[in-house]
């Protein structure tokens, strides 16, 4: 049963215009090159950058920013390379996720942006074993299976370590006072 | 006919378009074998400039004195032809077309044998015909000077300035009290968002005063005769009750007393679209031309009630009002004729699921436009008609009443071709005026395609204006608000938005003028528009010669092409005038006076008044400039004495002769 | 020839044998590297979303410590190259410039816009120069059939300048061709692999990867190189389980081209960290140990 939604948020493409990424929402005429060159879209049709980019200038605030497709987007950037009208969709969905983050929405891609986030603040590098860590959780570690023995047996596994830098007290001088 | 005839055959390939399913070289011998057929012969274009110099030299090298063309279809160059044809000496109506193309190789192109025979049925039909054809002479007749533009927008002025700036003599008659058509009311021209008004007064103004112009307004065409080289139309100027003394103080207007607010007779405005009311005594608009004054006495109480009210004359300080005005009929006498109707709004009534007069808040473009300007009925305020509240949601509905079924008798199955972009320009009209206001547009396609018009379009989006891929179900109310419901195909959401006003994008319809039509013969498309001799090649002539179309009497366009085409037609009508004279199609019916009988059959079935009983000799007698060549007088004689040249009895009996054997069906 | 070199995260960490070749490769060819050891993760894209004023200082701090050194920065990760060089030319903009030089001076940096930021792939073909590595090929590569993965972020960069075609990239085919090898055509060559979801929807990164290399496979490579060390992750790492999602066995190695540049060049396979692989480059590394070293 689909229920008819009322656009919620009239300015929103506004909001997102105003964006560093955002800001050529407003030329977009629908065309579909951006889908037609996803290749999320070709393995799960739910992420559909040209309807998400219609959601937001038609004022679907919640129904995007709610919408856990948001972050199946991979930032291969084929839809940015070739929007005929230069639209840059995959960048509109860097500002959408911005958005997300400063409203504290949750999910794995969510979970994901801010455990990196943290990760810099803390170590002014990544550490990749604590980021995956804390993106995918211990479950989706269980879910690895015999994968990290065997990384561990090649050497590849990723240093369990912290590696601070020594001139991290001025990464975290420029970063933000707080993580989402 | 039995004498020995000199008969060419010239079959075309047309590049492929014959020759790829026909076989002109067995079709060719075929024709070589025929009776009196001195010549066979085919070539890739006929058409073309060695393809006439062929046929040319052929008829004078081997002095032929009748020519079968197998070809495309005549309406296409038997004129060409025959030119040719009369050129290197031969008569030209020697000369016939075989259309082996349009009812041979383009519809029988899957089965290439067949039509093969068919070619060297029809071509064999066309020979045996001219074989009894004999020449015919092509009288002349002088063409009357001067033009009647019928139409005072911007299409029959364009077109009347441009003949009066070559020295014509141009009656332009205009049904309503002003001239400017429709154009006087979109306020602002897309994509440049010009003000209509400063781009269309100073031609209104150059119409007006032109010397070789005599303007006729509140006055429309109730007859047309044509005669030889001319059209004698009836013009009917209907009373104002105003005189040329008035001075345009307006104070008549204020004191009618017809649609005040208690008065029993209320007139709509029909230069407001409905959204407010009239007096009885009028100016259409500020810059109307000319500046008079009309009294509507099928609602004005002086007329309608007995003589009840004379406040306007009363008032008038100039004495213009006469109330002893009668209409005056005056014959004007002109060579040619321009059909420059335009065009009249849509009533969407009929789609009762977007509510037009059921629901106030629902209205057309042209009505918004009325609201758009600033010195129309709503003062510029984009408002509610319901309750006046300023409209702060608006949904604008494409395609209402175009682009329908075909044969449903409420809509039409065109596409009104303007309305995308009239869409575009309200809305972002309205964004300008007021950023904060929510302004949708409901779509099937957006057609912007014109210069400037992409452009437009992505500008009215950066502006905030939402456009919506789908067509509503239902506009109902709830809560004070039109609830629009739609299915989004861009967001893949279905939507209602809650709409103060939505506006609906209906069909360009032509104005009313079947009479017109009917008393000029000139035919409509079956979209309802005039129809033009050829939609490609020859937009601003009809079928009649020396009647012409402009505007958007032949079809929706916007102003651009409005004033492109009647430049056009304005410079058919002055090469056509310029001619001096025009040559009388011969094709047409002749009465043998030893066998008519005065029955009147003939004149009883003619539908152009082309025939009539010479009481003094009781013999009919045929006007060969009305005379259409139809051959319903011919079927109906029942002596043979009326017949068509060209079309006799023998000359058809032979083509059908020829055609038989592989016509009839075992 | 000098770089400040930019190794980035994974290069120091589960793919430290990128870092193992590149230096190794480098110092074959004269190149002075000065590694920006103080320097901060580029944020990938992800810190760009949770902090973007944040993340655009951080890599203007980036640039001006390789302003500090004197020479152009050199990447040798797509996404390191995407977000240095997207934020370098933000930076042209005087205004945006100022706004983060301001925060910029709270630690005492600035950053001028002296600097370019160059991929490794552009640094061997343009800075180092065909002839110049033709010249450094001890031991051609054999005909290896090499298929080149190039990834998104090193074709497909919004916000700054186009290095090559993105829809008929050469980069890697002419590098390939010039170390003596034959570069193998295929349609998932510019391709994504999925990496930048691989803890979301890692689901999407493998069926993404395992169509790629099947392609690749089928079209005959014998070994694929890659200029990004998160597509190595990808495509090496977690190859079985791309495996599973493509439904057929790949055994497919993959490289990264300083290691596919250091073989060519005759570098000891040891030196460029070809065991620390989770598919083996074990039938590359013998392919070549085959041939014979052409020049000495």
């Amino acid at each position: 049963m689909r229920t008819p939604v009322r656009p919620d948020g009239p300015a929103f493409w506004r909001e997102v215009a105003a964006t560093p990424r955002g800001g050529a929402i407003a030329t977009c005429i629908q065309c579909g090159t951006c889908t037609s060159s996803c290749p999320v879209e070709a393995y799960d049709p739910s992420f559909n950058v040209r309807r998400l980019v219609a959601r937001v200038k038609l004022g679907l605030r919640e129904d995007v920013l709610s919408d856990e497709a948001l972050w199946a987007c991979t930032r291969c950037f084929a839809c940015v390379a070739r929007c005929p009208k230069d639209v840059q969709p995959g960048e509109i969905v860097e500002a959408l996720r911005s958005i997300a983050l400063k409203e504290h929405r949750q999910g794995a891609g969510p979970r994901h942006a801010v455990a990196f986030a943290d990760s810099v603040r803390d170590n002014g590098r990544i550490s990749e074993a604590r980021v995956t860590i804390e993106s995918i959780g211990l479950s989706g570690l269980a879910r690895q299976g015999a994968l990290p023995v065997r990384m561990a047996l090649r050497g590849k596994s990723p240093s369990l370590r912290r590696h601070r830098l020594r001139s991290i007290s001025e990464i975290r001088a420029l970063l933000e006072e707080e993580s989402p | 006919m039995t004498e020995k005839r000199k008969v060419g055959v010239f079959l075309c390939h047309c590049g492929g378009n014959i020759s790829d399913v026909v076989d002109v070289g067995k079709v060719r011998d075929f024709a070589a074998n025929q009776e009196d057929v001195v010549l066979a012969t085919d070539f890739r274009f006929m058409c073309s400039n060695e393809g006439q110099e062929r046929l040319q030299r052929e008829i004078r090298e081997k002095g032929l004195d009748g020519v079968v063309v197998a070809c495309c279809t005549p309406k296409m160059y038997e004129d060409l032809f025959r030119g040719k044809a009369a050129e290197a000496g031969m008569n030209p109506f020697l000369l016939e077309i075989a259309n082996v193309r349009e009812q041979c190789s383009y519809p029988h192109r899957h089965e290439p044998a067949k039509a093969t025979e068919k070619a060297k049925a029809l071509v064999k039909a066309q020979v045996e015909k001219v074989r009894k054809l004999w020449s015919l002479e092509v009288k002349t007749a002088k063409i009357q000077p001067g033009v009647a533009v019928i139409g005072g927008g911007i299409a029959g002025i364009h077109a009347s300035i441009l003949l009066a700036d070559l020295g014509h003599k141009v009656t332009l008659v205009e049904k309503s009290p002003t001239i400017g058509g429709n154009m006087a009311r979109t306020v602002k021209t897309f994509p440049t968002d010009d003000c209509a008004m400063c781009t269309l007064s100073p031609k209104m103004n150059e119409a007006y005063n032109h010397e070789n112009i005599d303007l006729m307004t509140y006055a429309e065409v109730v007859d047309a005769k044509r005669s030889p080289g001319k059209f004698t139309l009836t013009v009917e100027k209907k009373p104002r009750f105003v005189t040329d003394a008035c001075i345009g103080c307006n104070r008549c207007t204020e004191r009618c007393p017809v649609s005040t607010a208690k008065a029993p007779v209320q007139v709509e405005s029909e230069w407001e679209m409905g959204l407010s009311k009239r007096k009885a005594i009028y100016l259409p608009f500020p810059s109307a031309l000319p500046q008079l004054w009309t009294i509507d006495a099928d609602h004005c109480f002086y007329f309608q009630r007995n003589h009840a009210c004379r406040v306007c004359q009363m008032v008038c300080p100039a004495k213009a009002i006469d109330f002893t005005m009668k209409p005056e009929r005056v014959a004007v006498d002109v060579g040619a004729v321009i059909v420059a109707t335009g065009w009249k709004e849509y009533d969407p009534a009929p789609l009762a699921h977007l509510g037009f007069r059921r629901h106030k808040d629902v209205v057309t473009q042209l009505q918004f436009a009325r609201m758009l300007d600033s010195m129309g009925p709503t003062r510029g305020e984009i408002a509610r008609p319901s309750d006046g509240k300023p409209a702060e949601t608006v949904v604008m509905v494409q395609c209402v009443g175009s682009r329908g079924a075909p044969g449903d008798p409420d809509t039409h199955e065109y596409c009104s071709r303007v309305c995308c972009m009239v869409a575009v320009k309200h809305a972002q009209l309205l964004k300008k005026a007021r950023p904060e206001a929510d302004v949708y547009i409901l779509y099937n396609d957006l057609r912007a395609y014109g210069k400037g018009f992409e452009e437009y379009y992505v500008h009215s989006m950066e502006l905030g204006v939402k456009y919506v891929r789908g067509l509503p179900g239902r506009v109902h109310p709830e809560g004070g608000k039109l609830l629009v419901d739609v299915d989004d195909m861009l967001t893949g959401r279905r939507l209602e938005i809650p709409a103060d006003l939505v506006v609906l994008s209906a069909a360009m319809e032509p104005a009313p003028i079947d009479d017109l039509l009917a008393s000029l013969h000139v035919d409509k498309t079956p979209d309802g528009f005039v129809k033009e001799y050829h939609a490609k090649i020859n937009p601003t002539e009809t079928a009649v010669k020396g009647v012409f179309v402009a505007g958007c009497a032949q079809g929706p366009k916007d102003i651009t092409d409005t004033i492109a085409q009647a430049g056009a037609a304005a410079m058919s009508a002055a090469v056509f005038l310029g001619s001096g004279e025009m040559a009388l199609n011969p094709l047409v019916a002749e009465v043998d006076p030893n066998l008519c009988r005065a029955c009147d059959r003939c004149t009883e079935v003619c539908e152009f008044d082309a025939v009539h009983v010479d009481p003094a000799t009781l013999v009919a007698v045929v006007d060969e400039t009305a005379c259409e060549g139809c051959g319903k007088c011919a079927v109906v004689c029942p002596t043979g004495a009326i017949s068509v040249r060209q079309f006799k009895k023998p000359q058809i009996l032979a083509a059908i002769d020829a055609l038989a054997p592989l016509a009839v069906v075992p | 020839m000098k770089y400040a070199y930019y190794p980035g995260c994974v290069a120091l960490d589960s793919c430290s044998e990128l870092d193992d070749a590149t230096r190794a490769v480098a110092a074959e060819l004269g190149i002075e590297l000065v590694e920006l050891e103080e320097a901060s993760c580029c944020g990938a894209g992800n810190l760009q979303e949770v902090d973007p004023e944040g993340a655009l200082a951080l890599n203007a701090r980036t640039l001006s410590m390789a302003e500090a050194v004197g020479a152009d920065l050199l990447t040798v990760c797509a996404t390191c190259q995407l977000y240095l060089a997207r934020a370098s030319e933000e930076l042209k903009d005087p205004r945006t410039r100022e706004r983060v030089n301001a925060r910029l001076a709270k630690v005492g940096k600035k950053v001028e816009g002296r600097v370019t930021v160059k991929h490794l792939v552009q640094v061997l073909l343009e800075d180092v120069g065909p002839r110049k590595l033709a010249a450094h090929v001890r031991r051609p590569l054999g005909e290896l059939a090499v298929g080149a993965f190039y990834g998104c972020h090193l074709l497909r960069a919004p916000g700054t300048k186009a290095f090559e075609n993105p829809e008929h990239p050469t980069s890697i085919e002419h590098l390939v061709t010039l170390l003596g090898g034959r570069p193998v055509d295929y349609g998932a060559r510019t391709a994504c692999c999925g990496f930048h979801v691989l803890t979301v929807r890692e689901d999407l990164a493998m069926k993404m990867s395992g169509q790629g290399l099947a392609e690749a496979k089928s079209a005959g490579a014998q070994a694929i190189a890659t200029p990004c060390p998160l597509c190595h992750l990808v495509l090496d790492v977690y190859q079985g389980k791309a495996e599973k999602a493509a439904g057929e066995r790949l055994d497919v190695p993959i490289l990264h081209l300083s290691q596919l540049v250091g073989l060519a060049f005759g570098i000891e396979p040891a030196k460029l960290g070809l065991k620390r692989h989770m598919v083996s480059t074990k039938a590359v590394v013998r392919s070549l140990h085959e041939l014979e070293v052409v020049k000495a």
